[in-house]
């Protein structure tokens, strides 16, 4: 068996050299489309693949390459107003024409941060899981928010030396979706050193026991 | 069986005896010429001989045997004939002390250390009872009835016929010759006891190994068939087959004019002889494993070239006459000597006719009947095939390429080198459209195929189903072609896979056959720029003719 062995393994490494079956180029397929209605900050991404993201041109059309094989969700923004999601399936090695893609209006996705003790957020955003969408946490509310088609999304917050969270919700076509985040802070990040380190929020001021009041 | 030395054989004859002596695996004489100086420079070893009698037992249940001590010394006197045998030693033992189990097993180990080169000639002939026991495996066996031998011991007492042939087998001689003149029907020289007896009737002759199963000698020579009674005579003083055999021994047997008479001329003349004197009671029977120029001279030497001769002892020949230009000269199996020049060969039966052949034959020319029957018969079987070939794994055979059909024909070589070996040479093939599922996905493609393949096969073969198996090589080549939005290109690949080919055949008749066939391969192939090692397997069915 152990001179068989490297005797196979020859003749197979002799006949493998010729020749090859490639399965790569059959594993994406292509999406194309044109928006009815564009934008300069208009985006064409697949929900699920980050990376799968594109600007449509100044006539709208876009194109997806490198889409992988099965049903996608197109995930499409136009303006903070309008914005789409579309059911895909897409073939091995396929081009799908999605044709003019009509924008539906959009609802607000806005995400509350709040620290403990009164501390101000300082530097925080958020992710939309699964696109390329990222909000940043801004005052005076602390306040994160994304202008999404209906649909249901995942979010996650985070907040330099406060930590993060998680948030999901579910909107309505022109609805409103609102979360407060109440952070909290880790063990040994900077958040636990008090205002002293995050300053504090509004008109608090930071007393000499490192809260706000 | 490896090809023997031109002259290795032992010799088994039953010259009294009643054992059987067929077997299914023998191998043909060759046809061998050579010079008669060559011939006997290669005979001129030593001869030894131990001649046993055993006339009486200690146990009355087996009556004395009247001639027995008379075969020994009749037999003697020719071996030991300054004229004819010249052996160098022959030890004949016949008084009841010289003929217990003991001394008989440490006489064959003497004469067994006597012979001290491969060419020294060894005989042993015994006439004594035979009989049947059970041994301690529960086996009936054979059983020498020695003269200490305890009727209702026999296996405890009596000495097991195959010892007779593995302890000679110790000997550095090639051409040992063992003479059992034993009986083991019940009948003649055998006396059984009553549950052996009724044991034999309900087998009705079936059940025992034939003698050459358990014996070394390559020649097994058979005084009679099993269960046919092996008899003493009045009126020639002797056994019947020894009597004839020491015939043959003193001159009568040189077959073929050559001055030497062999192991096999000398059984054919006795067997002719008592089967007539027998009136047909009593046929001797012959069975040679390997024999180059039959290698035992037991008397005479080879002083001429002798006539050609023609002869077979395999078992499937039994009974088949040899006719040479039409006139009947044998019946196998056996042989004749016929003049030199060309003669017309047959071999029939009742009738019907196996061979007939011109052959061509020049002096001292010796030749296997058996070899012109195998001239005729099928070696080349050519059968068109239809099957299924795929990957052995089940993500292979959806990425790649799934189970596809294949048609093509096949081509197998029979005894190629060597009797049970097998040549096969395959092609198939086919083409189609069949679907990959990628993620889920249905790709539709294009594909083709084509597999051709070598084996090497060590075949098994009965009357209606041969089996072949072997180490396989086969080229596979594989085509792919897509036509996608995206993408719009032909794929091959090709590899040479080390395998393995199973396959059968079911002769329905004489010429064409069903077969069957299944292959593994071990297949190497790039798939997305890394080599893969993967199984690949296929199956067909055909129907082939053979040639």
């Amino acid at each position: 068996m152990t001179r068989l062995l490297p005797t196979v393994l020859l003749m197979a490494c002799l006949g493998a050299g010729c020749g090859s079956l490639d399965n790569e180029p059959l594993r994406t397929g292509t999406i194309r489309g044109q928006l009815a209605n564009t934008d300069t900050s208009a985006l064409v991404s697949v929900i699920g693949h980050e990376a799968l993201v594109t600007a449509p041109d100044a006539e709208g059309r876009f194109v997806l390459d490198g889409v992988p094989l099965g049903p996608v969700e197109l995930l499409v923004v136009i303006n903070l107003r309008q914005s789409r999601r579309l059911s895909v399936e897409v073939g091995a090695a396929s081009i799908v024409e999605l044709g003019p893609v009509e924008p539906a209006i959009s609802g607000d996705f806005e995400i509350y941060v709040k620290a403990p003790g009164g501390q101000r957020v300082t530097g925080g955003s958020a992710v939309l899981v699964g696109t390329p969408l990222v909000s940043s946490v801004r005052p005076p509310e602390d306040e994160a928010e994304f202008h999404l088609p209906a649909g249901c999304y995942e979010a996650v917050v985070t907040v330099p030396g406060l930590g993060g969270g998680t948030v999901n919700g579910c909107l309505e076509a022109g609805g409103l979706f609102e979360h407060i985040l109440q952070l909290e802070v880790p063990d040994g990040s900077a958040g636990r050193e008090g205002c002293v380190v995050t300053g504090c929020q509004g008109l608090l001021t930071c007393q000499p026991d490192r809260s706000c009041r | 069986m490896k090809a023997a030395p031109l002259f290795a054989l032992g010799l088994c004859l039953v010259a009294t005896g009643c054992a059987t002596s067929y077997s299914s695996e023998k191998g043909g004489l060759v046809s061998v010429k050579a010079s008669p100086d060559e011939v006997q420079k290669a005979f001129s070893g030593r001869r030894f001989a131990l001649l046993i009698g055993i006339p009486t037992a200690k146990d009355e249940h087996w009556q004395p045997l009247r001639f027995a001590a008379k075969d020994v010394d009749d037999l003697g006197a020719v071996l030991q004939d300054p004229l004819r045998g010249r052996f160098a030693k022959v030890e004949q033992l016949t008084s009841p002390e010289q003929t217990t189990r003991a001394a008989v097993e440490a006489a064959i180990a003497r004469l067994a250390a006597l012979a001290t080169q491969p060419d020294d000639v060894v005989v042993l002939y015994v006439s004594a009872h035979g009989t049947l026991a059970r041994d301690a495996r529960g086996e009936l066996e054979r059983y020498l009835v020695t003269s200490d031998a305890d009727f209702h011991h026999v296996a405890e007492t009596a000495l097991p016929i195959d010892r007779l042939s593995s302890a000679l087998s110790a000997s550095r001689s090639r051409r040992r010759v063992v003479v059992l003149a034993t009986c083991h029907s019940g009948s003649g020289k055998s006396l059984l006891p009553d549950e052996v007896m009724a044991e034999l009737a309900s087998r009705k002759g079936g059940g025992l190994r034939p003698l050459e199963e358990v014996s070394r000698a390559n020649i097994v020579l058979s005084a009679s068939d099993f269960l046919e009674t092996a008899r003493e005579d009045e009126t020639l003083e002797n056994d019947v087959y020894t009597h004839f055999l020491v015939e043959a021994l003193a001159g009568g047997g040189d077959r073929n004019g050559d001055g030497a008479v062999t192991a096999t001329e000398a059984h054919d003349f006795a067997r002719r002889r008592t089967y007539t004197f027998s009136r047909g009671r009593q046929r001797p029977a012959a069975e040679l494993v390997e024999v180059g120029a039959d290698p035992v001279v037991l008397t005479g030497d080879i002083r001429r070239t002798g006539q050609p001769e023609l002869y077979s002892y395999v078992p499937r020949l039994d009974g088949f006459s040899l006719r040479v230009d039409g006139e009947e000269r044998a019946e196998l199996p056996g042989g004749a000597a016929v003049g030199a020049g060309t003669h017309k060969v047959e071999l029939t039966k009742g009738g019907e006719v196996l061979v007939s052949e011109e052959v061509r034959l020049s002096e001292g020319e010796r030749l296997d009947v058996d070899s012109l029957q195998s001239r005729h018969e099928p070696f080349l079987a050519m059968t068109l095939t239809g099957g299924a070939f795929g990957f052995v794994d089940a993500a292979s055979r959806q990425q790649l390429l799934p189970i596809a059909p294949a048609v093509g024909a096949s081509v197998r070589f029979e005894r190629v080198l060597l009797k049970r070996i097998t040549v096969e040479a395959d092609v198939s093939g086919f083409g189609g459209q069949q679907f990959l599922t990628l993620s889920g996905t249905q790709v539709p493609f294009g594909w083709s195929s084509f597999l051709m393949g070598v084996a090497l096969a060590w075949q098994w073969d009965s009357r209606w189903v041969s089996v072949w198996l072997g180490p396989r090589v086969a080229g596979l080549w594989v085509q792919r072609s897509f036509s996608l939005d995206a993408y719009n290109k032909t794929q091959s690949a090709f590899s040479v896979t080390p395998g393995l080919l199973l396959g059968a055949a079911f002769h329905f008749t004489e010429r064409w056959e069903l077969s069957l066939g299944l292959q593994g391969m071990v297949v190497a192939v790039v798939v997305d720029g890394v080599t893969q090692t993967l199984g690949f397997a296929g199956g067909w069915a055909g129907v082939g003719y053979r040639f």
